[in-house]
């Protein structure tokens, strides 16, 4: 599912302009990117990555022989990035002999440590310079460029911030004692991460009407804020809202709300070590945390023993766990199983992957939980570390 | 060597952020050897802080990267399936020395042909799983094709 939302993204002819068809562009993606560098004079490979209007990426090559190049192709909004490595006759830049004849071409050439970051769409981008990608000069009739800068500037900035507290966190999270020190990390965790997160939303309502919002809102899968993103679509200009990753995101959030605190969770029949199928239908009445792992993911087999810790605990106030693994092959779940004394009902989830149980939960990554109460509806989600005790004292009191 | 690759991540990681949903793709190549020796190349572009593991982790480990090269008429395999050296660490949750690659991994496969110069298809399929150190993605398949010419 995931995979459709974030590859399959592209720009249907819109609908309206079918109908009214003429002032629009129906046909506008079909870029030419040229490039002149004078004082690059032996021959280069030149790369551009990109995603087309079908938002599939795209890696194309270029060699070079007297530093102009040019590409042709389709796009609709991508962030898209130029850069040089060495042209070795006969070899690829997947071979590994490529890159002992290209480390030395590498080390002397300072301009194949550079690359160019910019906005493509539709239109033409012309690159001029000596030999420096950064301080060329660029022609272009897109009229996006200047807020794709602001917009990637601001995003290394919140990153920046965030991105080390995610470590900070794990190590106080994995040391599993609460005091001064974890508080006051998982506050400004909390606090960095809001700044990153809401920084797509701040940015699309800054710039309701430009395709680079576009590009913001799809950024990161794994850190959207559904209510948020929802907003930020509809406030997208018109024609933008008929775009494909506009509908896709859509469906995104559809599916995501379907699993929320609140909602209904989805009911499941999984296989146990011996074949035998279990409902979470069966469950009724307790409360449950139905948690999905597999065997060769360390950050859940480092979670398990926390877990454990937390069954112990409130196995007698109506609480079960049902596990699901996500593993392919069944030996290594029951071995893992085994080595890490989980004494719950553990499933495995082996079903193609269109019809798995964490598909269906809107999983996009292991570990991952969700709390059930007696009659069925989610009250909480992802609960790790500490605060899986704290929310389940909350709850079973 | 690692600033190169590094430097190609960045170039490449600054086009896509929808990749941060699909960290791993896979690219093919074979390269001839003689008229009767190729080498079949699986690449894996790997974005972020995501790993993926090498193909010889110990029992009970984390899920290793595993080649199925489906037989046919025109083939015989010549050894195993070589990958690069990687990272070796100490893992401090399964206890055991582990390998895994950063950024971008290489894998090959001998192949002698039964007849020389002939053309074909080898299908493949790769099983692997990436993981960053607070999540993993669960195990994935990905068909591989290696266009013999």
């Amino acid at each position: 599912m995931k995979k459709i939302i974030f590859k399959a993204l592209m720009v249907i002819l819109f609908a309206s302009a079918l109908s009214s068809c003429s002032e629009k562009k129906t046909v506008g993606n079909e870029f030419v990117v040229k490039g002149k560098f004078s004082k690059i004079t032996s021959p280069v490979i030149v790369y551009l990555t990109y995603q087309d209007d079908k938002n599939e990426s795209h890696k194309e090559e270029f060699v070079s022989k007297n530093g102009e190049f040019e590409f042709k192709g389709n796009a609709f909004a991508s962030s898209a990035s130029i850069f040089f490595t060495p042209y070795v006759e006969g070899y690829t830049i997947d071979q590994p002999e490529y890159w002992t004849v290209a480390a030395k071409e590498m080390k002397s050439k300072p301009y194949f440590e550079k690359s160019r970051g910019f906005f493509l769409e539709g239109g033409t981008f012309e690159f001029t310079g000596d030999d420096n990608l950064e301080t060329a000069k660029l022609q272009t009739d897109s009229e996006n460029q200047e807020i794709f800068t602001e917009y990637v500037q601001g995003l290394e900035k919140v990153k920046k911030e965030y991105v080390p507290l995610v470590g900070q966190k794990a190590v106080s999270d994995s040391i599993g004692i609460k005091d001064q020190k974890s508080d006051k990390i998982n506050a400004e965790y909390e606090l960095k991460r809001k700044q990153f997160v809401d920084y797509a939303y701040e940015f699309s309502a800054k710039y309701p009407e430009s395709k680079v919002s576009l590009i913001a809102l799809q950024a990161d899968g794994f850190s959207y804020d559904f209510d948020k993103l929802s907003v930020a679509l509809d406030q997208l200009s018109k024609d933008l809202q008929t775009v494909k990753i506009a509908s896709l995101l859509r469906e995104r959030i559809t599916k995501e709300n379907s699993n929320n605190i609140g909602k209904e969770a989805v009911d499941f029949s999984l296989e146990d070590p011996n074949g035998k199928e279990i409902s979470l239908q069966s469950y009724r009445g307790k409360y449950v945390l139905v948690d999905f792992w597999a065997s060769g993911c360390a950050p859940c087999r480092a979670e398990n023993p926390n877990v454990v810790k937390a069954y112990n605990k409130f196995k007698s106030k109506n609480f079960d766990i049902i596990s699901i693994s996500t593993d392919i092959k069944k030996e290594p779940w029951l071995k893992a199983v085994a080595e890490d004394k989980l004494p719950w009902v553990n499933l495995i989830d082996k079903k193609e992957r269109s019809k798995a149980t964490w598909v269906a939960y809107g999983v996009l990554g292991i570990p991952s939980n969700f709390l059930i109460d007696p009659s069925g509806k989610i009250v909480a989600k992802n609960l790790r570390g500490i605060e899986l005790h704290t929310k389940l004292a909350e709850i079973l009191k | 060597m690692k600033k190169i690759f590094l430097f190609l991540l960045l170039a490449i990681s600054a086009n896509g952020f929808s990749q941060i949903m699909n960290p791993v793709k896979w690219t093919t190549a074979v390269k001839k050897i003689s008229a009767t020796e190729y080498e079949l190349i699986a690449s894996a572009t790997i974005s972020g802080n995501w790993h993926l593991y090498s193909q010889n982790v110990p029992k009970g480990g984390p899920s290793p990267t595993t080649f199925t090269f489906e037989s046919n008429a025109n083939y015989l395999k010549k050894g195993n399936t070589n990958e690069g050296a990687g990272h070796t660490v100490n893992d401090p949750v399964f206890k055991m020395k582990i390998t895994f690659f950063e950024g971008k991994a290489v894998f090959k496969q001998r192949i002698k042909l039964k007849k020389p110069n002939s053309k074909f298809k080898v299908n493949a399929v790769v099983e692997y799983m990436t993981c960053n150190d607070s999540q993993c993605l669960p195990p994935k398949e990905v068909d591989l094709v290696f266009d013999i010419k």
